[in-house]
């Protein structure tokens, strides 16, 4: 009897067969290997860890600093859940991490763009680079005043397009929870921003 | 907000509604549901709205890096995961051809040589081949040799393979000519072996800096700490070993030194080399090596000799010593500028030099040609 698969999933198990490999060629001390799982999924990195940091000029701090963490933890490494789950799991340690000592510092929480202008000038264009911009600084303005567990389940969510499983699997913790925390963030998130007049009827009409 | 419903009257099953649209338990389009959306224009616009808000949310997507910050990271990641490639990779006449330039450039860099005046000044090769090595004190240093049993040192301490040196208060060697080592207090170090080709020397614990004499093609002056081997290019670095073998590190303030692991050749790493520079820190902790500038981490703590009352004397300034001469080494009496650590001395930077590189000749401090 045949048994019908999920549409991918051979190759996410040729995916998770590749990373397995690469990691067991690192523990056996070929450095080649670190530099091929960056290639692989830096760019996935560097994308959870944006959306959960908003706009800083230390992205690239903190992407380095999850491959450093990474470096150090790949040896212990065993292959009991799937390599990009792990990386995430350190992605998102690193990056709260981060945020936290930015904050205690003082510093705010969330970055403004003004920052990143080289970066927003080239994500935005110039036509409605403004609304933009200035939807972004109020989106990450409204989650710095969220708690972490909600930010990040809905950043993971509406901003990185993860699933809901994916991100259960992430956070170790139920999907139930994780809806949850969705539903409570979206208000959150929707009512702060009808509050503080942060959905200007001109940033709406981008869209229509 | 100045859409439409901030100015209508808030329909009484809003509240529903909006919990019901951002738990996504709602599939609008069905008959009931767009009923009532039509015959509610304060639902129908708050639905509208969460939907428009849910589409800007993308746009409101924090900016990915630039093409140029990519490739900066993607040069700083390689570099981090090239710091464990493995020479043997390189053919094998490469490596030769490696090893030669190597000894070249440890005799084009020398930051700071001994010498006196325009005498020639006599290499380490000669000064063990016409003289024991003999090793000045200043401060208490204790001594211990194959029996284990450890005494005070005088003035003077012949070192010998196998010796054992420790300071309990801190102290500074001497061997005139060849080497000085400033032992932190608490430290520990053994004499591995001794030649006139090769120095070698191994911390223990604790933190001892060094300033190395010029050394010729073929000579090594090497300072092994846990599995790790720091082998002199240039002349002045110091070396920092955990007790328990868990961290090592070496910061050059001068010159350049190489680091490989030779020390442990069952270790994954045998085969890694280094070259550290003047300004940079090299350290291991938990299996993993980096390569950062040396101004963001704390400079060695100088030792303080009980013998030493004089206000230290700048590097520059120091007179030489002769070869027969019996007082402490002018050097021996300063001490490591001390550096505060400054800003967010938990970032990391790394920067890795190319393995098998040779560090560019550096130009002479003081105008003086640096003799090959």
């Amino acid at each position: 009897m045949l048994t019908m698969a999920p549409v991918g999933t051979d190759e996410r198990a040729d995916a998770d067969a590749a990373d397995l490999a690469l990691v067991t060629a690192y523990q056996r001390g070929n450095g080649n290997a670190l530099a091929e799982l960056y290639r692989r999924h830096g760019r996935r990195v560097e994308s959870v860890a944006r959306n959960l940091t908003g706009p800083s000029s230390e992205l690239e701090d903190v992407v380095q600093d999850v491959f450093i963490e990474l470096q150090k933890a790949l040896f212990n490494f065993r292959g009991e859940a799937r390599f990009t789950t792990w990386l995430h799991r350190i992605t998102i340690n690193v990056t709260l991490m981060h945020l936290r000592r930015n904050r205690r510092k003082g510093w705010l929480r969330w970055v403004g763009l003004d920052q990143t202008a080289e970066a927003s000038k080239a994500h935005f264009g110039a036509e409605s680079r403004i609304e933009a911009r200035d939807l972004c600084k109020q989106l990450y303005d409204i989650l710095g005043k969220l708690p972490e567990k909600k930010v990040l389940v809905f950043a993971l969510y509406e901003l990185e397009g993860m699933s809901l499983e994916e991100i259960a699997s992430t956070l170790d913790i139920g999907i139930n929870t994780v809806k949850s925390r969705l539903f409570h963030a979206r208000r959150d998130v929707y009512e702060m921003a009808r509050e503080r007049g942060a959905l200007p009827a001109h940033a709406l009409q981008v869209i229509k | 907000m100045t859409s439409a419903t901030t100015t209508m009257a808030a329909c009484p099953s809003r509240e529903q509604w909006l919990n019901w649209v951002l738990d996504g338990s709602v599939e609008l389009g069905q008959a009931e549901q767009t009923q009532h959306l039509t015959a509610c224009a304060a639902c129908a616009a708050e639905v509208s709205d969460i939907r428009r808000f849910q589409g800007l949310l993308q746009r409101g997507r924090a900016p990915a890096l630039t093409a140029e910050q990519r490739q900066s990271l993607d040069e700083r990641i390689r570099l981090q995961a090239g710091v464990w490639e493995r020479p043997s990779r390189m053919a094998p006449w490469l490596v030769w051809g490696t090893a030669l330039a190597a000894a070249t450039a440890v005799a084009l860099i020398v930051a700071r040589p001994f010498h006196d005046g325009d005498r020639p000044v006599p290499s380490a090769s000669a000064v063990a081949a016409s003289e024991h090595w003999h090793a000045e004190v200043e401060g208490r240093v204790e001594f211990a040799r194959a029996d284990g049993h450890w005494q005070a040192a005088d003035r003077t301490v012949e070192l010998v393979p196998g010796l054992r040196v420790r300071s309990a208060a801190g102290a500074r060697l001497t061997v005139a000519h060849h080497f000085e080592a400033a032992i932190n207090p608490g430290s520990e170090f053994d004499v591995v072996g001794l030649g006139a080709q090769h120095t070698d020397l191994r911390v223990r614990h604790g933190e001892v800096e060094w300033q190395v004499a010029k050394q010729r093609p073929g000579q090594r002056f090497a300072v092994m700490f846990g599995g790790f081997r720091a082998s002199v290019v240039g002349t002045r670095f110091w070396v920092r070993q955990s007790s328990d073998g868990s961290d090592g590190q070496v910061q050059v303030s001068e010159g350049a030194v190489r680091v490989d692991a030779a020390d442990e050749p069952t270790s994954p790493m045998a085969e890694t080399t280094m070259v550290v520079r003047a300004g940079q820190r090299w350290r291991h902790s938990g299996g993993v090596m980096l390569l950062e500038p040396s101004q963001a981490v704390a400079a060695p703590r100088a030792p303080t000799p009980h013998s030493v009352d004089a206000e230290p004397v700048a590097i520059e300034a120091a007179e030489p010593a002769r070869i027969e001469s019996t007082t402490p080494h002018p050097q021996a009496r300063t001490k490591p500028k001390a550096a505060r650590v400054e800003g967010d001395a938990d970032r990391q930077i790394l920067i890795e030099v190319p393995p098998q590189t040779m560090p560019p000749p550096e130009p002479a401090l003081d105008g003086n040609s640096r003799q090959p």
